[in-house]
């Protein structure tokens, strides 16, 4: 037999011969657990047979030097070949002191790479995944199978990228023994890895729900976004590392400052509690990750059934301002008898904090996810005019109403907060007072005026652009009373102050007293002859006068501007309801001009000029 | 089968469908005709659960299109107009994705993905990236992906678009094999000829409303509604080599022909009658004396039907 009739070995042949042939290719079994878990699409943008071999062994080997490396790390007697590896890789001094010190190391950084891994690299791909059938337009098809579209976002975000986190996984089993083993607490162990679960679990649904959100430059405008996204969640928790009780437990929120406390610190020193618990913390840190998980999975899946949908809904808002309650009622009551008295009004001014920023962003992000898109009022401004409407009209303030009355719940939850503090007891009375109030106004500003700006203009650019000016103004408006509120008050407590002290230090000359390092008077003199603070000095002729007026200005603060800006007293208000009017004016304006594009639109589709 | 109450889609203050009303029954093959930009394509999406009407409601097989959009999902198959597949797959890994996305069992997805490849001729290309095909040959996988789930209704929107004459064919007779099976198919398209085939209903839609739609035969159709032609009765067209005017009113005096018109030596008629009835016709013409070089009955003429619907006119 010749080389060239020489049959081919079977390995080749049967590929082959099954090319030549018409034989159809066996359709793999499908029992995986994501299968039965309702994520069958894990199979698209994985990673092909050979480049999953080649992703396993690349892990199984780094896996294996980072182990050998630790392991010559650890601190072996001197008179061993281990000793003298060590000592030529890392010198003499041994990077651990002690094999449990090793331990922790070990486990540590295998629980960072698992981060970085699941946290990182997985989201972004999902992500990436998701995107990219968008953009490519191939979701139409997905969309058409029989699985909900909660189901398809699932499967997009943990499907595609089961082999890193099954990578993490085994990163993550390897580590929890090796944490015991260096005399880890437990529940510290046990969190770090559940942490890092749940991280991955919000981090994964945060980039599905942005790639639900935007297709620029072909999907990675989302991975863009989502990166920057998750480096900020990611890593700003780890400046509350060091805060321990006052507001430690937001380091919990990340599995890096969760690592750092836990590992790299060898265990956390000052008690990092909620309620005055560190379960409670613990318990918090996970449900606030899983309440972001379950949000943002729920408006992914909301946005891919159809854009003009918000992405939460009224009741979902109002779970996450609780959240955000909750959180600062916790840091409030972190308080424990030994403390020192003032950490009280330091912790609950702390959950006023998390209250202004935590609570008021929930509500602006509540606005500006608001359903009225330009699109959606024609649809119902033509219904209205075809004398199909509903009850949207009532809907549509209902929104309004709806973000009013968060932002009204959390202002009042702030006010009782500083109140608690001892902060409405105190000279800041009228400053805090009027913030809370005109916060509130700008809520319900903003509120009308992005819808207004809906009505009024086509483009979201220029939505955008009058939304922003008219904000700005807005915010002018505010903050003027504030500022000229503040100078007031700031000034008469300066005469105030000056003058107690220069009345004090009259009587007690008179007394003989004598204080050598201090004497008001000139201050006192020099006050009283400027234009300005004479006004304030005449009203405070004796110490008894200062006194009684400081305490009645502290009680009604109000009074202060009345009698010393008694115009701006009665103009302000008038100026935050001329500013409401004129919003309203430009709201009802704007609509009027979208019931006329209406009209005349149906005149050109009806052709007869009436109503279709 | 499919039911649709004052279903309306609005794009801003665009009416693209306008309070449609219709129900096509169990195992009918209806076509949808307009023009571009009529609202073809917006019903059809808005069925399929790809977008949400602004008002009214449907459901396929009794299932709501809003409410329960996994439970239609599960009963429909569609074409779009447009569509893009995953380019790097081979046809046949592509067919496997989605039988498992139906949740068929590996045997039941292996032998229906083979028939399919065969019955749309892509059996030679089974091996090939999707990529690589020509514009036909993804019309067909896109067909076959419809199919291939077996669905009691399938929505095909423009399904002969870029195939050839002789893949036309094909893929009428796969529709008629489909429609033979009892599956309720709703096809979109702009060769009128080619659906008079094999549809049985029709939906002409204009503007976003619907003009027209009913049974294509029979007495209350469509056809006799506007061509004239009563139950059982065709259209007939008869050619003479001379003493076509004689013919005319000779024609005029028999029982059953109505809607006569001449043009030169050529005559078209009504004829209420079934065939044996129209050889009769002939035998009396020819025994006439009338030199008789054609007659035969016209198509089913669904172009004169749309023109008219879009008119706003009948035969009545």
């Amino acid at each position: 037999m010749s080389e060239a009739e020489a049959p081919l070995p079977a390995a080749a042949a049967a590929p082959l011969a099954r090319a030549q042939s018409d034989e159809p290719l066996p359709v793999e079994a499908d029992h995986t657990l994501l299968h039965h878990l309702g994520l069958p699409f894990y199979y698209r943008h994985t990673p092909g047979p050979l480049l999953r071999r080649g992703i396993f062994w690349f892990s199984f080997l780094g896996f294996i030097l980072l182990l050998i490396f630790n392991v010559i790390a650890m601190p072996f007697p001197k008179d061993s070949i281990l000793y003298t590896l060590r000592a030529m890789i890392y010198g003499r001094v041994p990077p651990y002191q002690t094999f449990e010190e090793a331990s922790a190391a070990l486990a540590s950084q295998c629980f960072a790479i698992a981060t970085v891994l699941s946290c990182i690299v997985a989201p972004l791909y999902s992500c990436f995944s998701l995107s990219n059938e968008r953009v490519l337009g191939t979701m139409e098809f997905l969309r058409l199978a029989p699985l909900s579209s909660t189901g398809i976002v699932m499967g997009k975000a943990f499907a595609t990228t089961y082999v890193v986190h099954l990578i993490s996984a085994a990163l993550i089993c390897f580590g929890i023994p090796l944490g015991l083993l260096g005399l880890a607490p437990p529940e510290h162990v046990a969190y770090a890895a559940t942490c890092i679960v749940f991280h991955a679990a919000a981090m994964s649904a945060l980039g599905a729900y942005l790639a639900t959100q935007t297709m620029v430059f072909r999907g990675f405008g989302s991975v863009g976004l989502s990166l920057a996204i998750g480096f900020c969640a990611q890593v700003l928790p780890v400046a509350c590392v060091r805060e321990g009780r006052e507001g430690g437990f937001a380091a919990l929120l990340s599995p890096w400052s969760t690592l750092d406390l836990l590992f790299w610190r060898n265990g956390y020193v000052s008690p990092v509690e909620l309620f005055h618990s560190s379960t409670c913390a613990f318990v918090y840190a996970l449900a606030a990750q899983g309440v972001l998980f379950a949000c943002l999975i729920h408006a992914a899946s909301r946005k891919l059934d159809a854009p003009e949908n918000t992405a939460l809904r009224h009741r979902d808002y109002a779970l996450l301002l609780g959240m955000i309650v909750l959180a600062a009622l916790g840091v409030a009551l972190n308080f424990d008898r030994k403390d020192p008295p003032y950490l009280a009004g330091k912790l609950w001014e702390l959950g006023a904090l998390v209250l202004l920023f935590g609570g008021f962003g929930v509500c602006l992000l509540a606005l500006i996810d608001h359903p009225f898109r330009r699109e959606r009022l024609l649809t119902d401004a033509c219904e209205r005019l075809a004398g199909r409407d509903d009850l949207r009209a009532g809907r549509r303030l209902g929104h309004a109403a709806f973000c009013v009355l968060m932002a009204a719940v959390n202002g009042i939850a702030l006010l009782l907060f500083l109140n608690m503090s001892g902060a409405l007891a105190r000279v800041e009375t009228l400053l805090t007072v009027a913030v809370s109030v005109l916060v509130l106004f700008v809520v319900l500003g903003a509120a009308l005026l992005i819808e207004a700006s809906a009505l009024r203009f086509q483009t979201f650019l220029a939505q955008a652009a009058t939304a922003a000016v008219a904000l700005a103004i807005l915010a002018g408006v505010t903050a003027v009373p504030i500022v000229h509120s503040g100078m007031v008050y700031s000034d008469w407590h300066s005469c105030a102050y000056y003058s107690e002290a220069y009345y004090q230090y009259e009587i007690n000359k008179k007394r003989g007293l004598n204080f050598r390092n201090y004497d008001p008077t000139s201050q006192f003199n020099r006050m009283r002859q400027t234009d300005e603070y004479a006004e304030y000095v005449k009203d405070l002729p004796d110490l008894a006068a200062v006194r009684r007026q400081r305490e009645l200005y502290a009680k009604a603060p109000i009074a202060l501007m009345w009698k010393y800006a008694p115009m701006a007293v009665l103009a302000y208000p008038a100026v935050f309801a001329l500013t409401l009017l004129l919003i309203l004016w430009f709201r009802g304006r704007s609509y009027r001009r979208l019931i006329e594009e209406a009209r005349r639109s149906l005149q050109r589709s009806s052709g007869d000029g009436s109503p279709a | 089968m499919i039911r649709c109450e004052n279903l309306t889609r609005y794009f801003g203050s665009f009416v693209a469908l306008d309070r449609l009303t219709l129900e096509i029954p169990q195992g009918s093959v209806c076509a949808m005709v307009g023009p571009n930009g009529a609202g073809k394509s917006t019903t059809m999406k808005m069925l399929t659960t790809l977008l949400a009407p602004s008002r009214g409601r449907a459901w396929i097989g009794g299932r709501d299109i809003v409410q329960d959009r996994v439970g239609v999902r599960q009963l429909i198959g569609y074409l779009p107009e447009s569509f893009q597949l995953y380019e790097d797959m081979s046809v046949e890994r592509y067919l496997q994705f989605f039988a498992r996305a139906y949740n068929l069992d590996n045997a039941l997805a292996g032998e229906r993905v083979g028939d399919y490849l065969e019955r749309l001729g892509l059996t030679e290309k089974r091996h090939a990236r999707v990529g690589t095909l020509s514009r036909g040959m993804r019309q067909r996988l896109g067909v076959a992906k419809s199919f291939l789930h077996d669905p009691q209704v399938v929505f095909l929107d423009e399904p002969a678009s870029g195939l050839d004459p002789v893949a036309r064919g094909e893929l009428r007779d796969f529709l008629k094999f489909q429609q033979h099976l009892g599956k309720t198919v709703v096809v979109s398209s702009h060769v009128l000829k080619e659906l008079a085939d094999f549809c049985d209903h029709i939906a002409i839609i204009q503007h976003g409303r619907l003009m027209e739609f009913g049974p294509l035969a029979g007495s209350g159709g469509v056809l006799a509604r506007y061509t004239g032609v009563s139950a059982g009765g065709r259209r007939y067209t008869l050619r003479v080599a001379r003493d076509a005017v004689r013919l005319e009113e000779f024609l005029q005096a028999l029982g059953g022909v109505s809607n006569l018109e001449r043009r030169d030596a050529t005559l078209a008629f009504d004829f209420d009658g079934d065939e044996e009835a129209a050889a009769r016709v002939l035998a009396q013409v020819t025994a006439a004396g009338y030199l008789v070089t054609r007659f035969m009955p016209e198509e089913a003429d669904l172009e004169a039907v749309y023109r008219k619907a879009s008119a706003g006119g009948r035969a009545e």
